[in-house]
């Protein structure tokens, strides 16, 4: 069952609570990102076990179960690492198309968005995309989800794509997103920014830009949370609820 | 929202259920402007037509809807089939059941045989029209069209005009405007005019009352030619001078900036004249496009074995 709940968000991990600060690119990081990293989270070890007892990450929330991984500040300073980097590999480019997968991979692609046209001259375009079309657990589903559209407002042919998603965990949802992404024309590249990554790939597929690694334990979730939609900004583990 | 087996009229769905397929559509209809206008959603499941009435639009729309949600799509030849040998519904529809097909629409002269239909396969039955009874299809494109027009249906007025008595569309639609909290009036030939119908409709019997109601929309229903020779009218002629679309009303539409809509297809100079189908606030054309969205949103929502 659990595996089949794709593109997923409700999977069951399988390894051990580990959470990690280590970025993909840490060689080709520049002074800047390093210096970033630094001043967020004063923590110089690219690998940090992330448990109830950190001093760095109490547990705020009533819910005694759910561990804070990231909060307001130490988000933001996630996303802008990502457009730090995503800034560094598209040099030379004039125009990036961040798109972001529905629902939460809107928000970070607006800040995404937003950091880079800080950072660079580029010109920088926002879409989304819904990927339930494109979802290949449809039918298993009990509920018929309801659909929020996809709102690509620029051609994508020939263009320099980032797909963002919040979290990446068995790469079904990019899986779907890329089968969307080509039926709206032909990009020259696409690249793929998650604010977190979770191990259990069950597809090919892996991010170029991770603002955070976490290795949850069995029955935990990922849960992300965007002001613009969850009034909140945080990062959270939390169990998993029973599948629906 | 929990998905359903069928879809055979608009009475037995919920408010949220109607809320749910309109907003989708939404979407479906975006994907016309790509250029792949399609979606794998129903890739893999197979939909069939069984029209025991002719039709070429309803058919044809259902068979585009499929297509875009990548459906196989096929089409039970009823006049050369065994139908015309005698072959009863239901063992057609015994047949169809060990073809396994996902999705079955139906259209049928007769009141209730979608239900039947509905009752004795695991597919998922879409009534096409039947009868006088219900095209529901046709009542949720013709409210999404008017969503699109207005932003608040609640209090916008409808005029349908017509053959009332013998119309599903204007039963079905009547229904659905008014439950999304539209005012309906009818405008028909008194013959024409259904008995019993609820106080809330005001029944007019010439267009000049009727357009002193103020309707935003004006509905023309289709003269079924085949009641032509009937008793309900003298002759065509006679029933465009009182009842249709005279050029002369197209002027006053447009005078009052009145919406124009029809279910089609057309009987020029019966109902409508070659202005009324130019009419610049026609919305005609946006009913055969919406049609598709909303039908692929039907099918989106249903579920072939579903409670």
């Amino acid at each position: 069952m659990e595996r089949n709940a794709g593109p997923g968000r409700s999977e069951i991990p399988k390894s051990p609570a580990e959470a990690s600060f280590e970025s993909r690119n840490v060689g080709c990081i520049s002074i800047l990102g390093l210096v970033l990293i630094y001043q967020l989270f004063g923590y110089p070890t690219p690998r940090l076990h992330v448990g109830a007892s950190n001093p760095l990450f109490p547990t705020v929330t009533n819910d005694p179960q759910q561990r804070l991984l990231l909060d307001k500040s130490s988000l933001a300073g996630a996303v802008r690492r990502v457009a730090v980097e995503i800034c560094q590999l598209n040099q030379g480019h004039e125009q990036i198309a961040l798109i972001g997968i529905h629902k939460r991979g809107v928000p970070l692609a607006r800040r995404l968005a937003a950091e880079i046209q800080s950072l660079s001259t580029a010109e920088v375009l926002v879409g989304s995309i819904d990927i339930t079309q494109y979802r290949d657990d449809l039918a298993m589903m009990k509920m018929v989800p309801k659909l929020e559209g996809s709102d690509i407002s620029f051609s994508i042919d020939d263009a320099n794509v980032v797909i963002c998603d919040e979290v990446i965990f068995t790469g079904r949802s990019v899986r779907a997103a890329l089968d969307e992404l080509l039926d709206h024309g032909r990009p020259a590249r696409v690249q793929l920014a998650v604010l977190v990554d979770r191990p259990g790939r069950e597809f090919p597929i892996q991010p170029d830009y991770v603002g955070i690694r976490i290795e949850p334990g069995p029955h935990e979730r990922v849960a992300v949370r965007f002001e613009e939609v969850d009034g909140q900004d945080a990062v959270f583990v939390q169990p998993s609820t029973p599948a629906k | 929202m929990t998905p359903r087996k069928d879809l055979l009229d608009i009475a037995s769905l919920t408010d949220e259920e109607i809320e749910f397929i309109l907003s989708n559509a939404v979407p479906f209809k975006d994907l016309f402007k790509r250029s792949v206008k399609k979606v794998p959603t129903l890739k893999g499941r197979t939909m069939l037509t069984l029209f025991y009435e002719p039709s070429t639009r309803t058919r044809s729309s259902f068979e585009v809807a499929a297509s875009r949600l990548s459906a196989d799509v096929t089409h039970f030849d009823l006049d050369s089939s065994s139908v015309v040998k005698g072959e009863s519904i239901l063992d057609t529809v015994e047949t169809l059941e060990a073809m396994r097909v996902d999705y079955i629409v139906v259209r049928h002269k007769q009141s209730g045989i979608p239900n039947l239909i509905a009752k004795n396969t695991a597919a998922s039955v879409i009534n096409a029209g039947d009868g006088w009874h219900a095209h529901p299809t046709q009542a949720l494109l013709d409210a999404f069209t008017l969503r699109e027009v207005f932003k608040d249906l609640r209090g916008a007025r409808c005029l349908i005009a017509g053959d009332i008595q013998h119309s599903r569309v204007a039963r079905s639609t009547s229904l659905l405007l008014r439950r999304l909290g539209m005012n309906v009036a009818y405008l028909a030939p008194g013959s024409l005019m259904p008995k019993g119908t609820p106080e809330e409709i005001p029944c007019f019997g010439n267009w000049t009352d009727a357009l002193e109601w103020k309707p935003d929309v004006v509905y023309l229903l289709r003269v079924q030619s085949e009641r032509l020779e009937e008793p309900f009218f003298p002759n065509a002629a006679e029933y465009h001078k009182y009842y249709g679309l005279t050029d002369a009303r197209v002027q006053i539409l447009r005078e009052r900036g009145i919406y124009l809509m029809h279910p089609g297809p057309v009987n020029r100079g019966v109902e409508i004249t070659d202005r009324g189908m130019d009419y610049e606030k026609s919305l005609i054309n946006q009913q055969v496009e919406n049609g598709i969205a909303v039908r692929m949103s039907v099918l989106y929502w249903l579920r072939p074995g579903a409670e």
